[in-house]
């Protein structure tokens, strides 16, 4: 025993190597750098837009349709609400179903079929985007006769699917089986387990991967081009051509115009703040009535 | 109040191993029967047997009779209508994270349909005072996630969740075995007090503790129940070489 008691004083008192104080201050400095590699060019972009797009918004931005090619002013009002509506319609249809599918993986999905399911989800999601907005001409232009919101609203949801599903499934897996067990234990039954205990505890991991998976269709703009094609006026019929911001930019930054030029700039600020408004709302709203530890 | 259980020819099966063979017991209602025996003897296979929790596992199955009351449990009753009767608490406590310590409590009522929210509110504090817990937690218990009280505190939350339901049976798999001294006293103390009310089935892998708890002790050894008897029977004078070797150390 006193051996290992000096030992232990030993070890206490010895000082700490110039190699180890070396070596700990580097990988705290890596650490650091990654996360400054990471934000920058985040930050970069954003205060890039800022700076570009600032000067074109005014009121008029909010409230006007385009403006006819040649005259300065107009706004983009429609392609605002038009994206807004595009991205409820593709999370109207992919959520519940992406979710829906991450359950089935989570909890049926141990045998031959949820390894066909998760390798399907896999490959779509590595799909390029275009592809997918072809496959949504296919199947809904095509049998509609004309180019739609709802066409639109399928090339993303069938973007969005992928990831929610295979989120939705780590994360209900990540749910210690010791707390389903607590619920069987009570007598609750299997599907009632895993909608108010698995899905529950999972929420929080949930949210993130759909939120994932929407900032990432929101600002698409191939699966558009051949889906919703754009439309300079209003629009809120689900089977006609719809504005949409990233549509409207595409067209926009590819114009000769300098006023077109400065409100593509003004658009393209819009659509991020319009995702980072949706996804720190969601956040906001689902953390609410959630226990924390 | 309390019911017997009776076990008759008892398998339980891990896909191909054999964890229980030919279980024959007897259990009295109204008192604690404690469990023990090595690692790995099937003293939680067992008992997880009795609420049909065992078949949760994949590949698990389990054959023989069970009768607990007047419920034949592997004839004729759903496992969950099983489980509703028969109450449970873990080796480690589980409440439910998202949850606050009220709605853990609320949460067999409420998960089975219940929605009367003044008898809801009876139970709650009924089950939680059985529990030893409410004194504790009355005034922060519709604030406080079940995850954010003590280890001792969560296991007692544990308990007020299974008595919640009424159940006639509270089966406990080592359900000390995480918690410090001053705790296990707690909830040792409780057993004692729950006997009135429940049937109680306690594995452990501590002799003091059955010898404290429990009226009658069933040793398990590979899967097979050596030696059944009362407590005080199996520590001071077994009939059987291997429950002496056991709890006199020399194996274990």
């Amino acid at each position: 025993m006193a051996s290992s008691t000096s030992f232990a004083s030993d070890f206490a008192a010895a000082p700490i190597s110039l190699s180890r104080r070396f070596m700990d201050r580097l990988v705290t400095a890596a650490a650091v750098l990654a996360v400054v590699l990471v934000l920058a060019p985040l930050a970069g972009i954003f205060g890039y837009l800022v700076y570009m797009g600032i000067g074109s918004l005014n009121f008029a931005f909010f409230t006007h349709i385009p403006a006819p090619p040649g005259e300065i002013g107009g706004g983009m009002a429609n392609a605002i609400a038009g994206t807004v509506y595009i991205l409820s319609i593709a999370s109207v249809a992919g959520v519940p179903i992406g979710i829906g599918a991450g359950i089935f993986l989570a909890e049926y999905g141990r045998n031959k079929f949820g390894d066909v399911v998760r390798f399907t989800a896999d490959v779509l999601n590595g799909v390029p985007s275009i592809v997918i907005g072809i496959v949504a001409y296919g199947i809904v232009v095509l049998t509609q006769g004309h180019f739609s919101a709802l066409a639109g609203g399928v090339a993303l949801a069938m973007m969005m699917i992928p990831t929610i599903t295979r989120t939705t499934e780590e994360m209900l897996l990540l749910v210690p089986n010791v707390v389903k067990e607590a619920a069987y234990g009570l007598g609750v039954s299997r599907w009632r387990t895993t909608l108010s205990i698995t899905l529950r505890t999972a929420t929080s991991g949930v949210i993130t991967g759909v939120m994932l998976a929407f900032a990432r269709v929101a600002g698409e703009t191939a699966p558009l081009l051949f889906t919703t094609l754009g439309n300079s006026y209003w629009n809120w019929k689900i089977n006609q051509p719809t504005a949409a911001l990233s549509l409207q930019i595409y067209t926009y930054a590819l114009s000769p115009f300098d006023d077109w030029h400065r409100q593509a700039w003004a658009g393209s600020l819009i659509l991020i703040i319009l995702i980072v408004g949706a996804v720190t709302a969601v956040r906001i709203v689902s953390s609410r009535g959630m226990m924390k530890g | 109040m309390g019911v017997g259980i009776q076990v008759e020819k008892l398998n339980a099966y891990f896909g191909k191993t054999q964890a229980l063979h030919d279980i024959n017991i007897s259990i009295a209602a109204n008192h604690c029967t404690a469990v023990i025996g090595p690692s790995g003897c099937g003293k939680s296979t067992f008992v997880r047997c009795l609420n049909r929790m065992h078949e949760t596992i994949p590949e698990a199955k389990a054959t023989g009779r069970v009768r607990i009351g007047e419920m034949d449990v592997y004839n004729g009753t759903s496992a969950t209508h099983i489980r509703r009767r028969i109450g449970m608490v873990f080796q480690k406590p589980n409440p439910f994270p998202t949850m606050s310590i009220y709605d853990n409590v609320a949460a067999g009522l409420k998960l089975n349909g219940f929605r009367d929210r003044k008898r809801t509110d009876e139970v709650v504090e009924r089950s939680l005072t059985y529990a030893a817990l409410f004194h504790e937690v009355k005034d922060i218990m519709h604030k406080k996630s079940g995850a954010s009280l003590s280890g001792g505190q969560q296991q007692r939350l544990c308990i007020a969740r299974a008595v919640a339901v009424e159940p006639q049976v509270l089966l406990m798999d080592e359900p000390c075995s995480a918690l410090d001294p001053i705790s296990t006293g707690k909830i040792e103390e409780l057993i004692f007090q729950l006997k009135e009310k429940f049937t109680i089935v306690i594995v452990t892998h501590n002799m003091q503790q059955a010898s404290r708890v429990a009226e009658f002790t069933g040793f398990f050894l590979l899967g097979k129940l050596i030696e059944f008897d009362k407590t005080e029977k199996i520590f001071t004078n077994p009939s059987d070489k291997r429950t002496e070797d056991y709890i006199t150390g020399r194996f274990g």
